[in-house]
């Protein structure tokens, strides 16, 4: 069985190419806030990436992340 | 290469593009105010797999079984049961002006969430939307019921070697100068880790000490349970030695070609 990945972070992994020069942990799921290679940060729910992604209207200034109204799916 | 014209004049929509695999980060949702770069190279175009854009309908209204049908595992707000998208660099079009009254709901830029923002300038037909919204890769998706394929301007580009893309891929690098993953490091680790995970069936996997093991290791372990006889995992490729039958891992972490999406094989033992 086979499982694809990119292949630039293939080539790191394979160690093509270097990774880093400090050991690299995985990005999840516990301690996923703090822990120095997490991605930096999570899309807040609500945010307009979830929105594109589900079709939400309204508009959402990214100034803001408090609180976000669901609109209805787009038509 | 081809070029994209509008259905309805035949005007031309686009620059000459070759066809490549849509990059994995392609939905990645990142951050919140962070403006992401452009999804596809210049010069390529991805169809996408995955229906996108209006009608959408809410995941009460789909249910688990017709979800599950569309490879949806997960419950998520609303599913799209728009077109499969031809997806381009917004600097490959040509010839379109935005819809004033589409261009709603963004922030940064524009999301979409409308449907087509982008008509044609000669006919006025909607052909594709654009999206540059922050926390969204940047792209414009042309409408494959709106556009046809104008006559091709010249073969497509060679598929580059492995050995080629390795020198090419050397300066893309995993961090920020922050230290943190990338994003599309990240997302190219979690689509790695979900397909891990579907490999396993729930079952116990072993990843080699290292790198693998630092990057997938801790949640396999968080999600999967431990026990004996593990499935094991192992990288394989085209840039790597072949592995003796017997030491031939339960599955194999391989390379996707970012022109073909095919994956590497190893080459055949001599
Ligand atoms: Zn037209
Ligand atoms: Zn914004």
């Amino acid at each position: 069985m086979t499982v694809r990945l990119a292949a630039d972070v293939w080539m790191r992994l394979a160690g093509y190419h270097e990774w880093l020069p400090v050991p690299v942990t995985g990005g999840l799921p516990d301690d996923v806030q703090d822990h120095p290679y997490a991605p930096r940060s999570r899309t807040v729910p609500g945010s307009n990436g979830d929105r594109a992604a589900e079709g939400l209207g309204g508009r959402v200034d990214c100034e803001s992340s408090a609180g976000v109204s669901a609109g209805a799916p787009g038509s | 290469m081809v070029v994209f014209g509008c259905a309805g004049c035949g005007a031309v929509l686009t620059a000459p593009v070759a066809q490549v695999a849509l990059p994995v980060h392609a939905r990645q949702k990142w951050g919140n105010g962070v403006l992401l770069p452009v999804l596809m190279e210049p010069g390529t175009y991805a169809v996408d797999p995955e229906p996108s854009g209006p009608p959408w309908r809410l995941w009460s209204e789909v249910g688990v079984d017709e979800a599950e049908a569309r490879g949806v595992f997960a419950p998520v707000r609303a599913l799209s049961f728009g077109r499969r998208a031809i997806v381009v660099a917004p600097g490959e079009i040509r010839g379109t002006v935005l819809i004033p009254e589409r261009c709603g709901g963004y922030c940064c830029g524009l999301d979409g969430s409308d449907g087509p923002n982008l008509a044609c300038e000669q006919c006025g037909r909607a052909v594709a939307t654009r999206i540059d919204d922050c926390s969204l890769w940047q792209a414009v998706r042309l409408d494959p019921g709106a556009v046809r394929r104008l006559p091709a301007v010249g073969p497509a580009p060679e598929t580059v070697s492995w050995k080629t893309l390795a020198q090419e891929l050397r300066d893309t690098p995993p961090f920020e100068e922050s230290g943190h993953w990338s994003a599309r490091c990240a997302a190219a680790a979690g689509a790695a880790l979900a397909h891990l995970l579907a490999a396993s069936a729930g079952t116990p996997v072993a990843v080699p000490d290292g790198l693998v093991a630092d990057t997938f290791g801790r949640a396999l372990d968080a999600l999967l349970p431990s026990g004996p006889m593990p499935k094991t995992v192992a990288l394989a490729g085209p840039l790597l030695p072949h592995p003796a039958p017997e030491l031939a891992p339960d599955i194999s972490l391989v390379p996707q070609h970012p022109q073909t999406g095919r994956h590497g094989s190893h080459p055949a033992p001599a």
